[in-house]
């Protein structure tokens, strides 16, 4: 089997519409063993994006999203033979795919689902305890530039994207008092991988971290951008989720 | 004794198992097999799992992305990431399959079928040469189960053996892909183990298959891995072994996962059926 047979025989297992392989025999034997493995790559692709996307397969319902998959993995086929890494794109097809124009939030709770999967697979790291912190005096605190911990995801959303994905989750839940925007933080620790929701000041001073803005400086874009934003709970809440894990000077 | 000549009955690891395997004595079970695949990610639990796994028994990895059967040579950033992954969980062996899944940019889910002819030969050959080096070890390459036949010039088995004779590199003798293989192809199970390398069969991987009733009547045999060993397969797996003597031997069961109870009374009936055709005494 030469190049161009292998690209044919690839996108006709892609697509379920796309007629056989022209190299293959036209009889019903050969179609139903070559179903074999279409059924394979298709349902394995399907499947790989409900466990990743489990917000969305609430939202959609089961059909939908297998079809919303179906569709997403002819456009995208997988591009890493590492089928756990398929694919930080399905949001941004779910924000462009016309169909789903009235949902223009449904991208962002995907965000949510695939910075847990990412979360996940992160590298692990010892987050510093406040006993570690006790030798920095505030000024050189503020001076510090924070690492904060490689699972840590910082997500800002126009839509109330953490109440609508929390909403997939408990159906208790409400499904978004206040149409608002939205910001969310996913990371790990021992326990496992965690979300919650984030302050606009919160979120603007994860960011500045994850910059390299010293402390001090992320303290005051945060306080500039929201009122409401309290340096001392926050920086207790960094420390207290073990997102912490070096200072430097 | 080394690991590839030792009856180590082994079962390929489910993670929804991990608690009630940590709780087990483990008398059923002499190794896990894993896919390298699902540990690629940089830490977090399934690298934890794995460390507490290889603390209670030795570990086996297989491969299902390198595509040694594409176009192209396996890919150097998957190979590196497997080296890594080596590196850190030291395992018995590495066996990947004589297949393709990758072309061009595109990975698909799936073991696909080759022609057995002289091309295909050249080049499954050479990409077993490359990834042999890029992982400074020794592959184990497994016999594929097939649906399709794609004009073959060669036997598979002897396919199978030339390229151990050209690389060095050793076989997995998958006994339910023989059996799903020489039914949907029309070809005899005995013949086809009587011209493989035996010998250089370093691991067995045993699983269950299912049935499909085609419209003309006719039956393929899907590898589903949803189910106990079929007699057939046991029968096979007898018969192999008291040709060649112990093996590790693993079972794959990866579809409709029983308890763990169910896998390891079915490890323990594998070990039974290893047993008598040794004629030794069933002590682990």
């Amino acid at each position: 089997m030469n190049d161009t047979l292998l690209a044919e025989f690839q996108s006709a297992l892609l697509d379920a519409a796309a007629p056989l392989p022209t190299f293959l025999a036209t009889d019903a034997q050969t179609s139903a063993r070559f179903a074999v493995h279409r059924h394979t790559c298709r349902s394995g692709l399907i499947d790989a994006l409900r466990s990743a996307y489990p917000a969305i397969v609430t939202a959609v319902g089961d059909t939908y999203f297998d079809a919303l998959a179906a569709e997403f993995s002819l456009r995208s086929p997988p591009r890493s033979p590492v089928l756990q890494e398929y694919s930080p794109e399905f949001p941004g097809f779910l924000d462009q795919f016309q169909p789903l124009v009235d949902w223009p939030w449904l991208g962002d709770v995907a965000r949510i689902d695939w910075a847990r999967r990412e979360a996940y697979h992160a590298q692990d790291a010892a987050p510093l305890g406040a006993r570690q912190l006790q030798a920095w005096p505030v000024d050189a605190l503020m001076d510090a530039s924070l690492k904060l911990h490689p699972s840590l995801r910082t997500l800002s959303s126009p839509y109330p994207a953490w109440s609508l994905w929390r909403f997939q989750q408990h159906s208790d839940a409400p499904a978004a008092d206040v149409w608002r925007a939205e910001s969310v933080q996913v990371w790990r620790n021992d326990l496992g991988v965690h979300q919650r929701l984030l302050g606009a000041g919160e979120a603007s001073l994860r960011r500045a971290i994850a910059d390299g803005w010293p402390l001090g400086d992320a303290i005051q874009t945060a306080q500039t951008l929201d009122p409401q934003f309290d340096p001392v709970s926050a920086f207790a809440s960094l420390l207290g989720e073990g997102l912490i894990v070096a200072l430097n000077r | 004794m080394s690991f590839a000549r030792s009856l180590a009955i082994g079962v390929a690891f489910k993670p929804a198992h991990f608690d009630v395997v940590m709780a087990d004595d483990l008398a059923a079970v002499d190794f896990f097999e894993v896919h390298a695949e699902n540990y690629l990610g940089a830490g977090g639990e399934p690298h934890r799992q794995l460390q507490a796994l290889r603390q209670r028994r030795p570990i086996t990895i297989h491969g299902v992305g390198l595509s040694l059967g594409g176009a192209s040579a396996p890919d150097a950033h998957h190979l590196h990431r497997l080296r890594q992954l080596l590196q850190r969980h030291p395992a018995q062996v590495f066996s990947e399959h004589l297949a393709w899944s990758s072309h061009g940019a595109i990975c698909l889910p799936d073991l696909l079928p080759l022609a057995w002819d002289d091309a295909t030969f050249v080049r499954v050959a050479a990409h077993i040469d490359a990834a042999q080096t890029a992982l400074g070890r020794r592959l184990l390459i497994e016999n594929p189960s097939t649906y399709l036949a794609l004009g073959d010039q060669l036997a598979e088995a002897d396919f199978l053996t030339a390229l151990h004779q050209k690389t060095g590199c050793g076989l997995l003798l998958d006994l339910n892909n023989v059996v799903v293989s020489c039914h949907n192809r029309g070809a005899d199970v005995q013949a086809y183990l009587d011209r493989f390398a035996l010998h250089a069969v370093d691991q067995i991987h045993l699983a269950g298959h299912s049935r499909r009733l085609l419209d003309d009547g006719s039956e393929l045999c899907i590898d589903d891995h949803g189910s106990a060993v079929s007699a057939q397969v046991l029968a096979l797996y007898a018969d192999v072994l008291s040709r060649v003597g112990p093996r590790p031997t693993l079972l794959e069961w990866d579809n409709d996962v029983p308890d763990w109870p169910v896998l390891a009374a079915e490890l323990a009936s594998i070990r039974d059926t290893a047993c008598a055709a040794l004629a030794i005494e069933d002590a682990p």
